[in-house]
């Protein structure tokens, strides 16, 4: 975490924005943002290069596999470079906001949910990802979760198994 | 007249009764969704794809075309009762909107966008009955130069007239069309960037980009937004506007139509643009532009006229040339591909109940949208209550079933968690997602054609200047290329000077871009339940 990151934070954290125009707008990111906004995508266009010089490149009046991947990825290069003399004043990033850690057990659980789907059919995980998202991460009291999970199940059952008749491992 | 016999033939396929089902089913989630906080239109129908899978073509883009406009009015409902757009075709709705709202008069300013939207709508569907024919017959002509440099156009013109960094709607675009190369080229059979799975010799399914970069990303990156308490809505009894209402709104709503479906056709325009172009308009041809913002009528009806005659009138590109002018057309032309449709102008002539059938539903779709919206607005308004914590995790199990039955493949599911990651980083960074899933789609296309152009021509970029078509296309590439920044740069410059001087000098001398200005910065924070961002769409229609 760097200095700017914090001040993300505090950016993010801090009271009552001044004025209407700023409240309309999620707080602005800080320059390690804008610099990764650079960055990746310029390491992206790097990578690209190097994987389609591999690829083998053709001749112009016989184009091989790797050219238009490399003129691409050239593009790309040229294009996430130019931001280096920018990205001081970019005003596009937004600072990073808050509730990760919801948002790693979300993904955690959306895998885990992949992962059972086609072992055990996908009437279980699919009431246990409801009543998971809805109770722990939304925070929303028992019989919401109990209620919307078994009643959103049934209607996915009733959607995709019995009226557009899919093919998803089911157990029923 | 000849080709009308097809067209009339096309209600046929509209009258079914399934499909008029469908259609009505289309508006009414279209409308629901529109008015359920987080997601766009974009993102809705991506989230909806997979289960048109099972449908009839005609029946599944009938389906989707309902879902498209129907959400497109049911922005306008948020932005007018909350001043939430949940797009950006209905922002400047939300300005003299919601003033309207707070002087009673609700009922009035939906009424009348559902009124101007049908009439902008049905305009726009006649004008598209006659012109998408004539730009496909066009067409015929085009060989694989003339693709590429069109494609190449579009992507260039939906980057250079997004909201925000051309440099960076580049970025975007470049690394869309990168990820479109991933899979079995093509023309040699060598597997490209799969890293030997064999999950991805395929390539990398639209779905799974449009999903999971508007649908999965989306909802990641409201996460870590702070949500607000539910917002309490404004009592109104009927969505109806007076005969005095109508009388005022008629120039505004005449001039929208026109305006709209001229800059629905052109890339990159869209519903968003014209919508501001037509605010703009109104407020500059009204005889007291002061009364602007503090709940006109006139500023209601143009926008939201001029937004469906745009959303309709952006299907002549995709249905006549293959190629969308939008990130919502983009997935449109997703949905129609995964039926085994590819437009282009053979559609016309190779799929005409298709063809015919979708433009043809829209005339029903636009009425079934005025005769539910009047009278059910209410029952809409109830959905705002539904809380983030419900819907997320019910968006989420759509997805990731709906992902899983394209291919069967759990593969699937771990691949949209990434691009769901990828497009939430996006939103963070401001690299605008609209030009990476629209060069994404037309990625494909734009090699093998470019591909075939350099093979024909023996190696020689000549064949880009070889036909008259060519050279325009070319021409108009350099000139936006020499263009776009320049303009942007002058904007920057403008929109700098603007803000320091605001007190002297009136918006409505600096044309759209001070209009957007004037929109970010005009409402008041009243009652500001929540920041008021545009949702996904902002990019999305692009």
């Amino acid at each position: 975490m760097s200095a700017t990151d914090s001040r993300d934070v505090e950016e993010f954290n801090g009271a009552a924005p001044s004025t209407a125009a700023e409240a309309d707008r999620p707080p602005r990111g800080g320059l390690a943002t804008a610099l990764f906004a650079v960055a990746g995508p310029l390491a992206l266009g790097l990578f690209g290069i190097v994987l389609s010089l591999q690829l083998g490149l053709g001749e112009l009046n016989s184009p091989g596999p790797g050219l238009w991947p490399l003129i691409i990825s050239v593009f790309l290069t040229v294009m996430s470079a130019a931001g280096v003399f920018s990205f001081k004043r970019d005003t596009d990033v937004e600072a990073w906001g808050s509730g990760y850690l919801r948002i790693g057990l979300g993904l955690v659980s959306l895998v885990a949910y992949a992962l059972l789907f086609e072992r055990i059919g996908f009437e279980i995980p699919t009431l246990l990802l409801l009543f998971f998202w809805i109770k722990v991460l939304g925070r929303e009291g028992w019989r919401t979760a109990i209620v919307v999970s078994t009643v959103a199940t049934a209607a996915a059952y009733g959607l995709f198994i019995l009226a557009l008749r899919v093919n998803i491992p089911h157990l029923f | 007249m000849e080709f009308l016999e097809p067209a009339l033939a096309g209600f046929g396929v509209v009258f079914q009764p399934a499909n008029l089902l469908f259609c009505l089913i289309g508006v009414t989630v279209g409308m629901a969704v529109g008015v359920l906080p987080g997601l766009g239109p974009a993102a809705s129908i991506a989230v909806l794809l997979p289960i048109t899978y099972a449908l009839e073509p005609e029946s599944a883009i009938i389906l989707l075309a309902g879902i498209f406009y129907g959400a497109q009015y049911g922005g306008t409902i948020t932005s007018v009762l909350l001043r939430l757009p949940g797009e950006s075709s209905t922002v400047v709705t939300a300005i003299d909107g919601y003033q309207m709202a707070r002087k009673g008069r609700a009922g009035a300013a939906l009424g009348i966008s559902a009124v101007g939207s049908f009439i902008g709508g049905t305009v726009a569907i006649l004008a598209l009955t006659f012109v998408a024919p004539l730009v496909a017959s066009f067409a015929l002509a085009f060989g694989p130069a003339e693709y590429t440099l069109l494609a190449v156009l579009g992507i260039l013109l939906v980057s250079a007239l997004g909201e925000g960094s051309v440099r960076k709607a580049g970025v975007s675009a470049a690394i869309g069309l990168l990820l479109a190369t991933i899979g079995r080229d093509p023309l040699t059979g060598v597997d490209r960037f799969t890293f030997g799975s064999n999950n991805m010799a395929d390539g990398i399914d639209f779905v799974i980009i449009a999903m999971g970069i508007f649908g999965v990303g989306e909802i990641l990156y409201n996460m870590t937004l702070r949500s607000g308490p539910s917002p309490s809505t404004p009592s109104f009894k009927r969505a109806l506007p007076s005969r005095e209402d109508m009388r005022e709104s008629g120039g505004a709503i005449a001039r929208g139509s026109v305006l709209g479906f001229i800059l629905g056709v052109l890339p990159g325009g869209g519903a968003a643009v014209s919508s501001l172009v037509a605010y703009a308009t109104e407020k500059r041809i009204s005889r007291n532009p002061e009364q602007f913002g503090k709940g006109d009528i006139k500023g209601v009806a143009g926008p939201e006229t001029a937004n469906n005659a745009a959303a309709t009138s952006s299907f002549i590109p995709l249905l006549s040339l293959g190629i969308p002018a939008n990130a919502t057309m983009a997935v449109m032309l997703g949905a129609l591909l995964l039926q085994g449709i590819t437009p282009g102008p053979t559609l016309i002539t190779d799929e005409p109940a298709v063809f015919w059938g979708v433009i043809n539903s829209m005339y029903i779709g636009n009425l079934f949208l005025l005769l539910l919206a009047i009278p059910l607005i209410g029952v809409f308004i109830k959905l705002l209550k539904v809380r983030e914590s419900i819907l997320y995790p019910l968006t989420l199990l759509i997805t990731m079933i709906g992902v899983y039955t394209v291919r069967t493949n759990v593969f699937d599911m771990f691949l949209i968690l990434v691009f769901g990651v990828l497009g939430f980083l996006m939103k963070k960074l401001g690299l605008p997602q609209g030009p990476l899933v629209l060069a994404f789609i037309l990625g494909a296309l734009i090699e093998t054609n470019f591909r075939q152009s350099m093979i024909l021509s023996d190696g020689s970029f000549d064949i880009f200047i070889g036909s008259p078509i060519a050279i325009t296309l070319s021409a108009v590439i350099v000139i936006v290329l020499v263009l776009a920044p320049a303009v942007s740069w002058l904007l920057a410059r403008r929109s700098k000077g603007t803000r320091a001087e605001r007190k002297d000098t009136p918006a409505e001398k600096k044309g759209v871009q001070a209009e957007k200005d004037t929109v970010a910065e005009k409402p008041e924070s009243a009652h500001s339940q929540k920041p008021v961002h545009v949702n996904g769409t902002n990019e999305g229609q692009r």
